[in-house]
């Protein structure tokens, strides 16, 4: 241990790199030279680096444990690489001005590891190895072997670079990394429409998350100064500047209480953003919908992805952000209801799907809820802590999901059958191995006490109960008192339904006779085996034949084995109930650090309420599992179809997902691309019509006219000639009063020199009386007058010519008050040092004039 | 420790990235392998040279003939194009694209000079005393990566060119090499009719350039830019005329000379007309909405080669041009302006541009689109005037150029099997294409700005500098926000491009025997390939040699805008102070200034005529 | 003796006319009268066409060196002018247009030799017309009293009047000569009623004189009555409007330019042009120099940026929708004349606007004269190029004439760095001087309008196929052609590049 932390100092932590570098390695490798080097050596370089780079995160892992050990603070090994980019400061024109120059803030390339990520980037190495070593074999068959191990190889790499990285833009890389590997994967099997457009929804929807950390990030620049880690918590006093959201005097026509300016806390905006991008990679209401149709890509990529790691970056981030997003109670209430919100709702729609995928899918999004409600009401260890367990279990049932898919693929090729719990049924005496793993997890994920699930799902919920968020600001938004017992109320009914649809789902796939073909023993496929798994039409008419479901090999078998364990005995790293709490231990110093204790409130500082909140889970678990016990084991499916036929819309609606995506498709979707085709045709028809065609076509009609005059007719053109002459005539006689003006604005002194013309004389009115100087004409062509500031006075000038005719113009002259020039000025030197807020000045914003 | 050894710790970097790119090939090719192996070791080479830090402190002693030599080998290659026979399309070929290679090896001794504030390289002589006309010419932090930029670029598209392009051969290369010259004259230039001149030059060979080798609409197209280009700049000559005279009625001698003409303080409305005459000439060049619409023809007939310079190079003549004189001479109207223009970069830029994009079958037409969307984001950060958003607007100066250009090039790789660009011909094709389609998503992510690419640095940069800008006042935020969401936008239209092409079954029977990228076009994709990562990862290599600049440039910024604010209402032009600081250096003194005029004053002509 | 060498110019091309026209009138015919392929009657003596250009151009050139000879020795040195004066200036302003004129001159005769046998028109005394008719335009540009004025601008005139009739097969030239010697002599009447009128109002018939006479209006005890003197300023603008081209004044342009043999469209478009502008301005400033009518009011000035305004705007608007490049380029001569306009008015506040109209003239003279020359080079015989149609894949058929064709266009359009770039700069330049914002602004935006038609003539040359079955134009192969491009195109760069020099001697000629 000594040694290594030699090697390995804490503000130069090189270890990391390995733990980064061997995935990004294994990426390249089999990216460029995979199909070169064949299945086996591409099979061992993911694998060796997944391997190596757990081996890493264990290490510093323990080494972190050996150091909070010793100190009970928080343990923190950071790796500084080189400078990324630097940043304006908010006012920086004013301190320039100032000449104090710009001093950037200074944004590297670094990374991080404590408590916190350490232990995820455990997760995400250690499962992710499990379940490379699954697709080693899942995949076999297929000719993207190479590609598919080089996008999970790179999916990995991201994953540890949003975890590990020390700054939210570092962050922000992998983020958008992970979301790049997953639009990738979830489109592996292209040739399907289908897959690839689930791909593009995905990486869409990321991005309206993005948008919202990209827009938190902005904030966090102006008002906190720093995007780092500990910048971030060291200035997130400035978080709590008010910012004024609606300004009403734009709208003053309207009545008054939209007029009324309004503003909210930085930090409340800053939170709400970060969660809309937390929202889109965890698959909250309302951005959740990608995740179902993510299940398009290969089942491995359902575990990892969509169920173990990625989408839980969420839940880091708020952790992550703890300390910024405890300053606005509002925000968090925000987080917690939509985590409820999201439990209930994602678990009612799991309950009427057929297809295997979409059930873990929905209850992947319901957990997600969960966690969300967990950190949102403060909890942020009992969050965290559903996140490793629901990693275990659902990682755990979308293998045995693949497992079971796999056999069924040995007769039934086509994708949506051969996920259809409808279609399976009784495996249980095939497929042994998977049967056990996945009732051990759905019994955890259902909540059977002492199981994983059990410990941090009552956790929760006890803490949704009795924990808030309260702001030591006075006037500032406060939790309704009821909210605790809403929230604890929603999360037991989700509970319900979770213990329920998972049985459903077990029953129905392992339980009763065995629906997918007529099952001849020693059956043999007449025409060779199918190796592509995805898309083949073939439209099965009746029952077939085909030989005894199989169990998979031990590369897909052991993992199920591990992750089973896990999730049977994973609960007892925090059961609170029984005071075992490593965990909390293991993240107390550092969530200490993030948040001040006042921020969270505690109903129950003495865990009094503890044990009797234990027992509306117990008995979620109880309800959910014998309802689906009668239902599908005892009368075998009757009361279901009843219920259907009872109330056929509401069963619809859910099958149908609530018509949610319809209703994004029409809202937002359609009105965007109604928007941009009105764009199109504006840019064809109207910009380009007015600047390009109107303007060409102008100048061709007046060349046309202008051709039309030169009729070839001699006498034509010698009438223009006289024409012309005439004209010029003409204005030689007609008297021209004009006039031109000098003078400054600064002493006021104008003077009018009149043009002067053969035969001329004038005459003038300067002080704009309205009667002459003197009423008959001189030869003085030029006078003066005085003005003062912002004074405006007409001049009339009357000239008579050789012709005697005679002709007046007026002008008028007007001095500019310097005023507002000055005062800008005084404004600018007076407050310049202290930081002058060149923006407020009354001009900046008028634009052109 | 022995030579041996530290010679190998020394080059091991190179040997490994030489080695590792020539292995990437999977088919045999000798060229191909040497030739990837190259630019990689290149690669490398550029990161450790340029890693900041490394570069050679204090003041190294600098050529003042680099940027002459830059600017008139390729005038003089194309002079001497003229002279060979058109028959010898080979010895055509390998002489023009010898020479622009040559310009691009020369360009790379700048990278050799620390670029500290104040100009580099700098060269003046007297060319039109009796106008006070000067070649002056001087690169600074800002124009430095634009010629870099130019030299790399205009070789890729040349060499691209000789790809598609068979017929009259002598004038590609000529065009090629007259335009390349003028762009590198016009990032130089410090006198402003040397400026205007190179300007106006690039006219002729790109109206060629699209109107022999376009499409069929070709004509068209060159008329609009020729036009377009033209009105703009006619703005612009008036403008220099009226600033020429009125430094001329103060100082009493004329000169066209950036740094004297930037000291001017008009009267309010000269100073808005002056301003308006610039800014109208470059936004019409970036271009920004409502003068966008020459530039989706003019892309879209233009061929393959010259779309690329079109992209890379030809636009950031006007995003240059309005951070080094609209910025530079007229602070006032441009803080005042920018709160506004920047609503139309957004709106008319970031947002209407990709929205257009989206709904566009062509898919060059399509990249044309984004184009505009992303020079909203470099004028954006022009218009914040933080440093962040300058730099970050250089920066994504330079990123379109590496991302759309490249995109062009893979856009015209199809169009040379298939002649078609309708997306709606295609799909699938990364089944039979799969390294085009590999390249094509890499690209499409650095333009959609995902980060590890050059695209996100941009981007982000831009953003961050707009929330914090003063001069966008109390938009700033919104503004900044609005930035946002064009991120969404981008991956919205470029995705569905993305799955129309190269996703879904591939069932239109004309592409299933379609070949993937060929040598060339291989080798001319690798170094923006590379760059896209380099610049992504490494931004600092770029921003840390245009940081003095932009520091500066800010500072002037915001200083020349309190001198207008307190000069305002006077109706009576005058000076700025000498700043005296080091961009002032060659500034044209009265005594090197030739005497305003030869002819005597209208009395005197009157007197002797009696 | 030295009067003889101020003269010299203006002597050396009469000398030499006389010894052409003998030389014509004694050589023996080569070819025997009769009717061409195209029906078209051929002429006695003719044949000659090569030399005799050749020997009119020597002559030519000749004046214009004897031009320089004299600048450089300097008018102000050679006392013997007195002589003359006032009817005969020579001054560097005159000696700077007699070396512009000999230069067009010249030009056209070599195009001329090449391309009247070409075209069947091998009428030698072409050349005897082009000297006669440059000793008229010398004489114009020199004229400092009214008398010589006329005498010069008929000399002019009439020469071109038989040069524009040359094809007398042609209906069109018949018709453009008529047209033009009857308006010509309408204008010619009004500057002669001018003239009387003029020296009814101050008994005087030389500019000075006039200039001091009408100074003294408004002093005690003057006889001179205004009313008079601005009926003369309107007619004789009126007269020299219609010699320079200028809308309203401009109908008979076009027809005659058409008509026209191409080498007489050249000389038209750059000697009568430049000679009309030397006169026009030595007229308003030394006659009407007076404040008063150099003045924003009811002065000179407003008038003629006016007419500058009608021309360019005219110019441009109508050469874009010609067919034919000839008569385009004759409409964009008349915008040329506009752009010159600007200049002349400019007179009114700045000191370098007659040395910019001057320079311009200079730049003008060399881009038109190549244009033409560029334009004959693309036809050959029957099949002489006028519409764009005849032009189009030149570029690929003949990419010298093409290069060639495109470098004047440029130049006229003001592209930089060419000659004509640094004419429109100069005198806009001038135009910002004397304050006049607007008229720079709208020559700026003509000039925009007028980029798109030349840029035409290069898309059809450089873009455009021959439709199949159209009559292509086969371009001629003449030295002297060759020699005139060649000339042109070396002035038109050497210009742009290098104009240092020639501004300076523009700078010090002044009226």
């Amino acid at each position: 241990m000594e040694a290594l932390q030699k090697i390995f100092p804490a503000n130069n932590f090189a270890l990391l790199l390995l733990i980064l570098g061997m995935p990004l390695i294994g990426a390249f490798v089999n990216g460029v030279f995979g199909k070169r080097l064949g299945k086996d050596a591409v099979r061992l370089m993911a694998l060796s680096a997944l391997g190596i780079s757990f081996v890493g995160a264990v290490v510093s892992f323990l080494m972190l444990r050996a150091v909070q050990h010793e100190s009970d603070l928080a343990a923190r090994f950071v790796w500084h690489g080189w400078e990324w980019i630097g940043l304006s400061r908010a006012g920086e024109a004013s301190f320039i001005h100032a000449g104090a120059g710009s001093n950037l803030i200074r944004l590297e390339i670094a990374f991080s590891i404590d408590a916190l990520n350490g232990t995820m980037a455990l997760i995400v190495t250690g499962i992710g190895f499990l379940i490379h070593l699954y697709s080693s074999s899942y995949m076999a068959e297929d000719p993207g072997y190479h590609r598919f191990f080089a996008y999970l190889n790179l999916f990995i790499f991201s994953m540890l670079v949003l975890i590990l990285g020390d700054s939210l833009p570092i962050l922000f890389v992998g983020w958008e990394g992970v979301g790049l590997c997953s639009y990738l994967l979830i489109g592996f099997w292209f040739d399907s429409e289908a897959n690839a457009r689930a791909g593009k929804k995905a990486f869409i929807v990321n991005r309206v998350g993005d948008f919202g950390l990209l827009v938190a990030m902005a904030l966090l620049v102006r008002y906190t100064g720093a995007l780092d880690w500990d910048g971030i918590n060291a200035g997130s006093a400035g978080l709590l500047t008010e910012m004024r959201i609606w300004d009403g005097q734009l709208f003053s026509f309207l009545p008054d209480f939209i007029t009324q300016p309004r503003s909210v806390s930085v930090a409340t905006l800053v939170g709400l953003a970060l969660f809309l991008g937390c929202a889109g990679k965890s698959a909250q209401v309302p951005l959740y919908t990608w995740l179902p149709d993510a299940m398009a890509g290969p089942t491995p990529v359902s575990a990892l992805i969509h169920a173990a790691t990625m989408v839980t970056a969420g839940i880091y981030l708020v952790c992550r952000l703890s300390g910024v997003f405890t300053l606005s109670p509002a925000a968090m209430l925000v987080v917690a209801s939509a985590g409820a919100f999201t439990a209930l709702f994602a678990a009612s729609i799991a309950l009427v799907q057929r297809d295997i995928k979409k059930v873990l899918a929905y209850s992947t999004v319901s957990q997600l809820g969960y966690m969300f409600l967990g950190v949102g009401v403060g909890a942020f260890t009992a969050g965290f802590f559903h996140v490793l367990t629901h990693a275990f279990f659902k990682a755990c049932l979308f293998l045995g999901a693949g497992s079971v898919i796999h056999a069924m693929h040995a007769r039934i090729h086509d994708t949506d059958a051969s996920q259809d719990v409808n279609n399976m049924g009784g495996l249980k005496k095939y497929l042994k191995v998977t049967h056990a793993t996945f009732l051990v997890s759905v019994l955890a994920i259902a909540g059977m006490p002492f199981t994983s699930g059990f410990f941090s799902k009552d956790e929760i919920l006890y803490s949704a109960f009795t924990r808030s968020v309260v702001s030591e600001r006075a006037g500032a938004f406060e939790w309704p008192s009821w909210a605790g017992s809403v929230l604890f109320a929603v999360g037991v009914t989700a509970a319900v339904m979770t213990a329920f649809y998972m049985f459903r789902v077990y029953f129905l796939t392992f339980h009763g006779t065995f629906k997918g073909w007529r099952i001849v023993p020693g059956w043999h496929e007449p025409h060779g085996h199918h190796d592509d798994h995805h898309h083949d039409h073939h439209h099965h008419s009746g029952p077939i034949d085909g030989p005894e479901p199989h169990e998979s090999p031990w590369q897909m078998t052991l993992p199920l084995v591990i992750l089973a364990t896990l999730a049977a005995f994973g609960g007892f790293l925090n059961a609170a109930p029984l005071h075992i709490v490593p965990l909390e231990h293991w993240l107390e110093p550092l969530f200490s650090t993030l948040v001040e204790e006042s921020r969270l409130h505690n109903a129950d500082p003495d865990h009094a309420l503890m044990m009797p909140l234990l027992v509306p889970g117990v008995l979620a678990f109880l309800i959910g599992t014998t309802v689906a016990w009668v239902i599908y084991i005892k009368q075998s499916g009757a009361p279901a179809k009843s219920l259907a036929e009872r109330f056929p819309a509401l069963y619809q609606l859910l099958v149908d997902k609530w018509r949610v995506d319809e209703l994004y498709d029409e809202l937002i979707v359609g009105s965007l691309e109604a928007l941009a085709e009105a764009s199109v045709w504006f840019d064809r028809w109207v910009v380009d019509g007015i600047i390009a065609r109107l303007t060409a076509l102008l100048v061709t009609v007046w060349g046309h006219l202008l051709r039309l005059l030169q009729t070839g007719h001699a006498q034509a053109y010698a009438a223009m000639m006289v024409l012309g002459m005439g004209v010029i005539g003409w204005f030689v006689a007609v008297p021209q009063p004009k006039v031109i003006v000098s003078g400054d604005a600064a002493t006021g002194q104008y003077s009018l020199q009149a043009a002067p013309g053969l035969g001329y004389s004038y005459r003038w009115d300067s002080n704009g009386d309205g009667t002459f100087d003197s009423e008959d004409f001189g030869s003085t062509a030029q006078v003066t007058v005085r003005l003062d500031e912002g004074a405006t006075q007409d001049v009339r000038l009357e000239v008579r010519n050789a012709f005697g005719r005679t002709r007046s113009g007026v002008y008028q002259l007007s001095r500019p008050r310097r005023d507002g020039s000055t005062a800008m000025l005084g404004h600018a030197h007076g407050v310049a040092g202290a930081g002058l807020d060149l923006s407020l000045d009354s001009d900046s914003t008028r634009g052109i004039r | 420790m022995n030579p041996l050894a530290s010679a190998i710790v020394e080059t091991w970097p190179y040997v490994l990235a030489f080695l590792i790119a020539a292995a990437v090939p999977s088919r045999q090719g000798r060229i191909e392998r040497f030739a990837l192996g190259l630019i990689a070791l290149l690669a490398v080479a550029f990161v450790r040279g340029m890693w900041p830090g490394t570069a050679p402190a204090g003041e190294t002693s600098e050529w003042p003939h680099l940027l002459n030599v830059i600017v008139f080998l390729p005038l003089l290659g194309a002079v001497a194009v003229m002279f060979l026979p058109r028959q010898a399309p080979r010895l055509l070929k390998r002489f023009s694209m010898g020479v622009l290679l040559a310009d691009f090896g020369v360009s790379l001794l700048l990278l050799a000079t620390p670029m500290t504030n104040g100009w580099h390289h700098q060269y003046i002589t007297e060319w039109l005393p009796s106008f006070g006309i000067r070649y002056h010419v001087a690169v600074d932090g800002v124009s430095f990566w634009l010629i870099l930029l130019s030299t790399l670029s205009s070789p890729l598209a040349l060499y691209v060119s000789f790809g598609a392009i068979q017929k009259r051969t002598k004038e590609l290369c000529f065009s090629f090499l007259l335009l390349h010259g003028a762009m590198l004259g016009a990032f130089v230039a410090l006198d402003l009719f040397l400026f205007y001149l190179f300007w106006e030059l690039m006219l002729v060979p790109m109206i060629l350039i699209i109107g022999v080798w376009g499409g069929t609409e070709k004509v068209k197209a060159a008329y609009k830019f020729f036009l377009y280009t033209m009105a703009g700049s006619m703005l612009m000559l008036a403008a220099i005329l009226y600033m020429v005279w009125s430094f001329k009625q103060i100082e009493g001698y004329y000169t066209f000379d950036y740094l004297a003409l930037r000291r001017l303080l008009l009267t309010d409305t000269a100073a808005w007309l002056c301003f308006a005459g610039f800014a109208l000439a470059f936004l019409i060049k970036v271009p920004m909405w409502p003068f966008h619409t020459w530039l989706p023809d003019a892309h879209v007939q233009a061929p393959t080669g010259g779309s690329i310079i079109l992209a890379a190079v030809l636009l950031k003549l006007g995003t240059y041009g309005y951070l080094r004189f609209c910025m530079g001479m007229f602070e006032g109207p441009a803080w005042q302006a920018g709160a506004t223009l920047a609503w139309v970069a957004l709106l008319g830029g970031v947002l209407y541009g990709a929205l257009c994009a989206w709904r566009q079958a062509d898919i060059k037409r399509l990249v044309a689109y984004s184009s505009v969307a992303h020079l909203g984001f470099v004028m954006l950060g022009l218009f914040s005037a933080t440093q962040s958003g300058i730099e970050g607007a250089i920066l994504q100066m330079v990123n379109h150029g590496i991302s759309t250009g490249a995109l062009f090039m893979l856009v015209g790789v199809i169009y040379d099997r298939r002649h078609t660009r309708l997306a709606s011909e295609y799909g699938g094709l990364a089944k039979v294409m799969p390294v085009y389609a590999a390249l094509f998503v890499v690209f499409t992510m650095a333009s959609v700005g995902v980060p590890g690419t050059n695209g996100f640095v941009g981007e982000f940069m831009v953003i961050m500098g707009t929330i914090v800008s003063q001069p966008l006042g109390r938009w700033a935020t919104s503004q900044a926000a609005v930035a946002a969401f064009g991120v969404i936008l981008a991956a919205v239209y470029m995705l569905s491009v993305v799955q129309k092409v190269f996703f879904g079954p591939l069932d239109n029977p004309k592409n299933q025997k379609l070949t993937d990228l060929n040598t060339r076009e291989t080798i001319a994709l690798a170094p923006l390939l590379l760059l896209v990562f380099v610049v992504g990862l490494f931004p600092g290599l770029l921003l840390d040699r245009m940081h003095d600049t932009v520091t500066g440039i800010v500072g002037r910024y915001v200083e020349g805008r309190v001198a207008y604010q307190e000069h305002r209402g006077q109706l009576e032009t005058i000076l700025k102070p000498r700043s005296g600081d080091a961009t002032e250096a060659g500034y044209p003194e009265p005594d090197k200034a030739a005497p305003a005029d030869e002819a005597p004053s209208v009395a005197a002509r009157t007197e002797e005529a009696r | 003796m030295n009067l003889i060498f101020a003269l010299s110019p203006l002597l050396a091309v009469g000398v030499g006319a006389l010894l052409l026209m003998l030389a014509e009138a004694l050589g023996k015919p080569v070819a025997a009268a009769g009717l061409n392929s195209d029906g078209v009657v051929t002429d006695a003596g003719a044949g000659r066409a090569p030399e005799l250009g050749l020997g009119s151009a020597v002559v030519l050139f000749a004046g214009a060196v004897l031009s320089i000879a004299v600048w450089l020795v300097g008018p102000d040195k050679l006392p013997g002018i007195e002589a003359v004066a006032p009817y005969f200036i020579v001054d560097r302003f005159s000696v700077f247009y007699s070396f512009v004129l000999c230069l067009g001159g010249a030009l056209s005769c070599l195009l001329g030799g090449g391309y009247l046998p070409e075209h069947d028109i091998d009428r030698s005394e072409f050349f005897s017309l082009v000297l006669w008719s440059t000793v008229g335009a010398i004489a114009l540009s020199a004229a400092g009293d009214l008398l010589t004025l006329f005498v010069g601008l008929e000399t002019m005139s009439l020469g071109v009047y038989c040069m524009i009739a040359l094809r007398r097969g042609s209906l069109k030239a018949s018709e453009g000569a008529l047209k033009y010697f009857l308006l010509g002599s309408f204008a010619a009447a009004i500057q002669l009623f001018g003239a009387g009128l003029l020296y009814g109002a101050t008994g005087h018939t030389d500019l000075v004189g006039i200039g001091q006479a009408v100074r003294t209006i408004g002093e005690a005890g003057s006889t001179v009555s205004p009313t008079l003197v601005l009926f003369a300023m309107v007619l004789s603008l009126v007269g020299l409007a219609f010699k320079v081209g200028a809308v309203p004044f401009h109908m008979w342009t076009p027809d005659a330019y058409e008509g026209a043999p191409t080498p007489t469209t050249t000389y038209m478009a750059v000697a009568l042009k430049s000679a009309a502008f030397a006169i026009l301005m030595r007229v308003l400033v030394v006659g009407f120099g007076d404040e008063r009518l150099l003045s924003w009011g009811a002065g000179w000035p407003p008038i003629v940026a006016g007419l500058a305004v009608l021309s360019m705007t005219v110019g441009n608007l109508v050469a874009g929708r010609q067919e034919s490049v000839k008569r385009m380029l004759a409409y964009s001569s008349i915008a040329h004349a506009g752009y010159g306009l600007v200049g002349v008015a400019a007179i009114l506040g700045s000191e370098q606007a007659e040395p910019s109209v001057s320079f311009y003239m200079l730049t003008y003279t060399v881009s038109t004269a190549g244009a033409f020359g560029a334009l004959i080079l693309c036809g050959s015989r029957g099949r002489e190029a006028v519409s764009y149609e005849d032009l189009a894949g030149v570029g690929r058929r003949h990419p010298a004439a093409a290069l060639a064709f495109s470098v004047f266009l440029l130049s006229l359009a003001g592209v930089p760095p060419l000659a004509g770039f640094f004419g429109k700069l100069y005198v806009f330049s001038a135009a910002v001087d004397a304050g006049l914002y607007w008229l720079t602004v709208v020559g700026l935006l003509n000039s925009v309008i007028g980029a798109y038609y030349y840029l035409r003539v290069m898309v059809y040359m450089y873009m455009r196929e021959p439709v199949a079955g159209a009559p292509i134009a086969v371009p001629m192969r003449s030295t002297m052609v060759n020699a005139a491009i060649l000339l042109a195109a070396a002035a038109v760069v050497f210009l742009g590049i290098f104009p240092t020099r020639a501004l300076e001697l523009a700078a010090a000629a002044l009226p």
